[in-house]
């Protein structure tokens, strides 16, 4: 196995993160002889590197998503600090993305061994049935080729294979069901004490839309995070240290990396490998698919760089069976674009989906507990579904447990702010203790529907140190997406004030500093104005359909284009309900597995 | 979930370098060990500035470092302009700095915080105890005083930051480092009554 | 004194769940003696000493609850008073709170060296806590097998401490103790995982399926010896592995044995010191729920116990009043306050 370029694989997986780790270990474990081509580093296979990572993180000024990982000019990730609004129009081009706008895509991505995994917050609930069917039942969007029922198997499998922790009795909302004899391989993360408060604030409440009331309800979050096991389940701790994280210790710092890899990252899917039947080559990014004239894939061509200072490599080709492009939504739709392949849809690289996030903000009459725990352990999950997904986007309410986090970057900001006005000493120490742990931040994971302008794109005039292209990103946000934020505002004054918060202790602001700021015209002709940040999800890009005229894979990802090829992962979701899809990618890539165990037979 | 933000106020501060580790640091020179007087007006001043006792400040491990960089940073005549300024203010307030609090809050605030040169090198001192992190002084500053190349802002060590005492002063513990726990995040939280 | 009928098992468990205490508090300082990110190894394989220590704390709960008895944690007289030999100790060897090094591990082997062949048991002073256990077995089996033995183990299995539940990130897992069987099982882990019965390296797995580890005393010489085992090591060549990075110079330097009242003229460390030793005692008196009849409360120990590593590691590095480069440290003395 030692990835000689003349040997022929089973399949040849593009992509380390939990989609390309899970398909792998689905083909190997049935002897199939799978290599997998991650881009970046060989990030956190010992435990004592991936401390470094943790010593990175902790000396970073800019504690954003990408922070504990160096940045590689030869397999480059966009860090926060390169995202900028978008301003008349003209291009971001400081990192690696490009942003043509209207409006700059908000959310990074990692590459590395562990994909974007090794940064994710873990949060893993399942798509309500009524997200697949938005053209049918709401008009809007469209349908996916398959259902949640479809789906639901698959959804067991994710859940043990990334090892989600949660009740089913929570998870059950708008139709979500489970086999009778199924429940989590962990118990539910406990609830923090900042969502108790908000329980016992929001008992009784209903927000209406329309006719309709949608009473509030207080959920436990499912989420990627070790918890107590059920049944046979162990929980799997840190890679080189399986003592370590059994349990979530409360770190809190999820994002951007677990310290003691409580929470879910495909390095623990990898080490789990049958090294006998699948190989693992780093540094290698996949340049070009080589297609030959029947139209089959019959090898992949990546550069392999030695160092990531320099931008020396040696080209080599591979050649398998079956290839499984897993690189991710905006790098598998640029592999393909730069291919030229799996494209006559012209659908590839289309319909980019983030999940916009929009953030309210308020001070607590008294202490949450703040900065403790997972940055988040429950949801209000009432707004999913409803007669107004007509009208407006559905959401997902995460209530944070991280202060006002990303709206206001405390705690230092707070310390900054105290000290220009020259309070010192105890002063200090105590305004500190008294307004911090009262800061609440609700942010709303709202559904964007696709559109074919906003897209990944590819220009000569782009491109890495290493030849290959950057991704040029041309990204707006649709009115149905911004009536669901106003709605979302709706929400948060409800609860606020059905916490006991008045107005002068609401925060949520917007001004033209506010990332992804824009204006909204509502119904009644008010101007208002609004903002959004990346929720770190990028979705579909290579969308499955029913046709081949409109979509770029059919339901088990296989391309209508290239028989032996199958693109993989999130940017197969043809919409994106509310619910982050880590998950539903892993569901969706195990049922592709199946698919190419029939092919590979 | 994983959402991408940046400080813009921290952006600003940045002049050069990537945010993402700390710069070389290269002292200029090795300053000569700190005696055991300037260390103690040394402790003193961090406790008026921070509201923390000595114990706990000598409990972050950070005494010694905080000094070294002070003083490595501003210069041997600049920490010890603020730490004659600080025995002129305990002088002045009784020889005790915790016999009349009140008074020498006054104290420091008109004769230290509110002077020129010496109040934004104490905020800063300041703002290093609380988030191990050291902020380049404002700009009018440096044209006054000097401009130290060792003058970034930047976080000290992983281990200045996981002392930081903010952390404390909001009853919880430093984000990634020093964790409480399973299901602790579920109990009612120490300090301020919920 | 022997085990003549169940009130004297009842002490003589009793005394076992002083004597896997008593090694607790040195463990720890030792453990909390290592800066984060220092000699990771060494952290690493005394973490496991003390996470099985914790887990034979609780097999002997288990096993006093089965015979109808109550295990007694939160108590002044339950703690020991460094310096000071094991309870029940017939060498007298001190035991004492000290920083990782040389001295900390001579104390070490000694509390876990195995014990001899044919030593006997020992019910009353003992000469390795080995024999100890041997005398317990021994008298539990004779009672159970005796007249009215049937009944021995009549206690409400509501007081079990469960499995997998609040046990993990250690070797070795929680039995439930129901009968004879049981009981003699969960000794004998405690024996095996401590000094190793069978004088090879490596406990028996007789009875529990778990990952390859050597029992405690050799563990200690692991590290003593900066090398570790490999399978083909007896006790007599010692350890002939590779090496185990260790960085002597990097501990805290503890200053021995603190105590509170060293510091009444210190009020702020004083008070530091006292805050561990509150958070000592209210993680007895949870351990104490925990083992009368409230197992759940084990999800109000688990964040005391991680509080006390910040509080210890924050203490030693203060400077203590003795002088000397030494630092104070955790006294782990019962807070009535």
């Amino acid at each position: 196995m030692s990835g000689a370029p003349n040997e022929t694989w089973d399949a040849i997986i593009i992509g380390s993160g939990p989609v390309g780790a899970n398909v792998a270990k689905t083909l190997s474990d049935r002897g199939k002889r799978v290599l997998i081509l991650e881009a970046g580093r060989n990030s956190g296979t010992t435990y004592e590197g991936y401390l470094s990572y943790v010593d990175t993180y902790r000396a970073a000024l800019v504690k954003e998503p990408n922070s504990p990982y160096p940045p590689n000019p030869n397999a480059p990730s966009t860090y926060s600090q390169d995202i900028h609004n978008v301003q008349q129009r003209v291009p971001v081009l400081s990192g690696y993305q490009v942003e043509k706008g209207p409006l700059s895509f908000g959310s990074t991505y990692l590459r590395s061994l562990g994909g974007t995994s090794l940064h994710w917050l873990g949060t893993s609930p399942r798509m309500v049935p009524n997200d697949f069917r938005l053209k049918t039942l709401y008009g809007v969007g469209v349908d996916w080729p398959i259902s949640y029922d479809t789906l639901q198997p698959y959804y067991c499998r994710a859940e043990r294979a990334l090892g989600v922790s949660a009740n089913k009795a929570d998870q059950t909302h708008f139709g979500i069901w489970f086999p009778e004899d199924y429940d989590y391989p962990m118990e539910r993360i406990p609830p923090s004490y900042s969502d108790q408060v908000i329980a016992e604030g929001t008992k009784g409440l209903s927000v209406t839309f329309g006719d309709q009331a949608y009473p509030v309800s207080v959920t436990s979050l499912a989420q990627a995070r070790n918890s107590i096991p059920r049944g046979d389940y162990t929980p799997l701790g840190a890679v080189g240290a399986p003592h370590i994280g059994q349990r979530c210790e409360g770190n809190a710092s999820c994002i951007p990396i677990c310290p003691v890899q409580a929470k879910y990252s495909s390095l623990k899917t990898l080490a789990q490998l049958d090294r006998d039947h699948a190989t693992i080559i780093t540094q290698a990014v996949v340049s070009r698919l080589l297609i030959n004239e029947s139209g089959r894939i019959d090898g992949v061509e990546y550069k392999r760089y030695a160092a990531e200072g320099s931008n020396q490599y040696t080209t080599v080709t591979a050649a398998a069976t079956i290839y499984v492009v897993a690189a991710h939504a905006v790098e598998s739709a640029k592999l393909l674009l730069a291919s030229g392949a799996a494209n006559s849809s012209d659908q590839l690289g289309r319909n980019l989906m983030d999940h916009p996030f929009f953030i309210t903000w308020a001070l607590a009459p008294k202490s949450l507990g703040t900065f403790r725990g997972p940055g988040q352990t429950s949801e209000i999950p009432s707004f999913r579904d409803g007669p107004f997904r007509n009208d407006f986007a559905a959401f997902r309410v995460d209530l944070g447990n991280w202060g006002w986090d990303i709206a206001t970057f405390p705690p230092n900001s707070n310390v900054q702010n105290l000290l220009n006005a020259n309070i010192v000493g105890r002063k200090l120490r105590n305004q500190l203790g008294d307004v911090v742990p009262r800061q609440l931040r609700i942010g709303y994971v709202i559904e964007q529907l696709p559109e074919p302008g906003n897209r990944v794109t590819i220009d000569p005039e782009f491109m890495d140190p290493l030849g290959c292209y950057r991704p040029v990103i041309h990204y707006n946000v649709s009115d149905y997406t911004r009536a669901g934020m106003v709605a979302a505002n709706k929400v948060s004054n409800a609860v606020f004030h059905s916490m006991g918060i008045t107005d002068a202790n609401i925060f949520t602001h917007f001004d033209s500093s506010s990332p992804g700021y824009m204006m909204y015209r509502t119904e009644s002709g008010q101007e208002v104005p609004l903002s959004f940040y990346g929720s770190g999800h990028h979705m579909g890009t290579h969308r499955m359909g029913v046709s081949r005229t409109d979509s770029v894979v059919n339901q088990y990802q296989q391309s209508w284009d290239h028989d032996n090829l199958y693109v993989v992962g999130c940017g197969s979701m043809p919409t994106t309900g509310s619910s982050n899809p880590t998950l539903t990618a892993v569901a969706m890539a195990f049922m592709a597995a199946d698919h190419m165990l029939q092919q590979l037979r | 979930m994983t959402y991408s933000a940046h400080d813009p106020r921290t952006m600003q501060a940045i002049n050069t370098g990537p945010s993402h580790s700390a710069p070389q640091r290269t002292p200029l020179r090795t300053p000569p060990a700190p005696t055991a007087l300037a260390l103690e007006r040394f402790v003193q001043l961090s406790g008026a500035l921070t509201g923390y006792d000595h114990a706990e400040l000598y409990g972050t491990g950070m005494v010694d470092v905080y000094l070294g960089t002070l003083t490595a940073i501003v210069g041997d005549g600049m920490t010890g302009r603020l730490l004659q300024r600080w025995a002129d203010i305990v002088e002045e307030g009784g020889g005790d700095p915790h016999r009349e609090p009140h008074k020498m809050e006054g104290l420091l605030r008109h004769q230290m915080l509110d002077d020129d040169t010496l109040g934004p090198v104490a905020r800063n001192l300041a703002f290093l105890w609380y988030t191990g992190q050291w902020n380049q002084l404002p700009a009018d500053w440096r044209d006054a005083n000097g401009a130290n190349a060792l003058d970034q802002t930047y976080i000290i060590s992983p281990d200045a930051y996981v002392q930081g005492l903010v952390w404390q002063a909001i009853h919880s513990h430093p984000m990634g480092a020093k964790q409480p726990g399973y299901g602790s995040w579920a109990l009612p939280p120490q300090g301020n009554a919920p | 004194m022997p085990i003549t009928d169940r009130e004297s098992l009842h002490q003589h468990l009793q005394t076992a769940l002083r004597i896997e205490h008593a090694t607790i508090p040195p463990y720890l300082c030792a453990l909390y003696s290592i800066p984060d990110g220092t000699n990771l190894e060494a952290s690493a394989i005394i973490r496991s000493v003390v996470m099985e220590e914790m887990l034979h704390m609780t097999l002997v709960a288990n096993v006093l609850n089965a015979v109808g008895g109550a295990p007694v944690v939160a108590d002044p007289s339950f703690l020991v008073a460094y310096p000071s030999p094991l309870p029940h100790s017939a060498k007298g060897f001190e035991v004492s709170l000290l920083p990782l090094g040389e001295q900390a591990l001579q104390t070490f082997l000694e509390i876990e060296r195995p014990e001899k062949w044919g030593a006997p048991p020992e019910s009353g002073d003992y000469d390795t806590i080995g024999q100890f256990y041997e005398a317990v077995l021994e008298g539990m089996t004779r009672l159970a097998e005796g007249p009215g033995g049937e009944d021995l183990f009549n206690g409400d299995a509501s007081r079990q401490v469960p499995t997998a539940r609040w046990y993990y990130g250690g070797g070795g897992e929680v039995l439930p103790v129901t009968d004879l069987a049981s009981a003699t099982r969960a000794i004998h882990e405690i024996m095996e995982q401590g000094e190793g019965l069978d004088h090879t390296i490596f406990d028996g797995d007789d009875h529990f399926a778990q990952v390859d580890d050597i029992a405690h005393y050799f563990r200690f010489n692991e590290i003593k010896a900066a090398r570790r085992y490999r399978a083909s090591d007896t006790p007599k060549s010692g350890p002939q592995g590779v090496e185990l990075p260790m960085d002597w110079s990097a501990m805290y330097p503890m200053h021995p044995n603190p105590k509170v009242h060293e510091y009444a003229h210190q009020p702020d460390v004083q008070r530091l010191m006292a805050e561990f030793n509150r958070s000592y005692t209210t993680l007895l008196r949870e351990l104490q729920w925990a083992f009368n009849g409230t197992p759940d409360r084990l999800f109000n120990a688990v964040p005391l116990m991680y509080q006390l590593r910040h509080q210890a590691q924050s203490l030693m590095k203060i400077p203590s009043c003795h002088g000397h480069g030494t630092t104070v440290g955790p006294s782990f003395e019962y807070d009535e306050g």
